[in-house]
């Protein structure tokens, strides 16, 4: 099972995310938007780390974030927004989501390691 | 003048900075110049995403040949091995590297705007290029990239102001650091 799940609309960035922390020794399951990492979350609620673009289609990721916690009830699960985004107002939309982190692209794999490590309580 | 030359001159130079953002560290020994037209004859299509505010529309597109030669400098760019790399991948990846080149716009235009919304990209056929022309523009600025290796790329930069537009950017003389997660 799954304990970090990459959410993002491109395959370069799951790819890319996901890869480096499949060899880094997690578990990762993939969501391609919003509204498909919801239901990843309804079926395995052993995920502990979420990593989550912004602007994606369908379902964006601070929206996703949102009902993760008043539809899901989950509050346990770490979310780590991963985008190009990075205005004041987003980030505290983010935060009275309860999301744990912000990171602006490009994705920086080690320094970025230990932090997760952390969040998913490896 | 609802746009001002600054602010044209800026747009232009937040493009050139976002396109090297875009294309990566490992590409910067590319050259990008501001071109009359763009020379379509060899593409095939266009990744375009939008900027859009109250007062303005930014529209940014990448220009691109779906080919060989092209696969396998986006596959470089992304960390992949071109033989690997199939047809959705390959949009994928220029899609991601126009989304960072206008991702990294719209946090500049972020110091100067409020309530800003990026879009997410989308593929045209290169036989649109010709209507960013026709949609109501204040600024259309096209631009050639030269890559190491001779692969040329364009970009085009279309802006409309929906009221004056005026302000003053250049780009940052200590390069801003990504990648870092920034706990709350």
């Amino acid at each position: 099972m799954a304990n970090i799940l990459v959410v993002d609309d491109s395959s370069t960035v799951r790819n890319e995310v996901g890869g480096f922390l499949g060899k880094n020794g997690f578990d990762v399951a993939f969501a391609v938007d919003g509204r498909d990492g919801l239901t990843q979350l309804q079926q395995d609620p052993r995920i502990k780390l979420v990593v989550c673009d912004v602007n994606m289609p369908h379902m964006d990721g601070l929206t996703m974030a949102e009902k993760v916690r008043s539809e899901l009830r989950n509050s346990g699960v770490n979310i780590v927004m991963l985008t190009t985004e990075n205005s004041p107002a987003m980030k505290e939309r983010g935060k009275a989501a309860g999301i744990r982190g912000w990171i602006v692209k490009p994705f920086n794999g080690p320094a970025v390691l230990g932090s997760f490590q952390k969040l998913v309580g490896a | 003048m609802t746009l001002s030359q600054r602010a044209r001159d800026s747009l232009d130079s937040m493009m050139i900075a976002g396109l090297r953002q875009g294309m990566g560290p490992q590409h910067s020994e590319m050259q990008i110049r501001t071109v009359p037209a763009v020379e379509q004859d060899s593409l095939t299509h266009m990744a375009v995403l939008s900027i859009a505010s109250y007062s303005f529309r930014v529209i940014a597109a990448l220009h691109f040949a779906h080919d060989a030669r092209t696969r396998a400098w986006i596959a470089g760019v992304v960390g992949q091995d071109e033989r690997e790399m199939g047809p959705q991948p390959f949009i994928d990846a220029i899609c991601e590297v126009g989304n960072m080149c206008c991702g990294a716009m719209n946090r500049e235009l972020g110091a100067f705007y409020d309530c800003l919304g990026l879009s997410t990209p989308q593929i045209l056929d290169i036989r649109s290029l010709p209507h960013m022309a026709q949609i109501g523009t204040d600024h259309l600025q096209h631009f050639r990239i030269d890559m190491p290796g001779g692969l040329p790329l364009h970009a085009t930069l279309c802006a409309r102001a929906y009221t004056p537009m005026d302000f003053h950017w250049k780009p940052p003389e200590v390069e801003q650091v990504a990648g870092e997660l920034e706990f709350f």
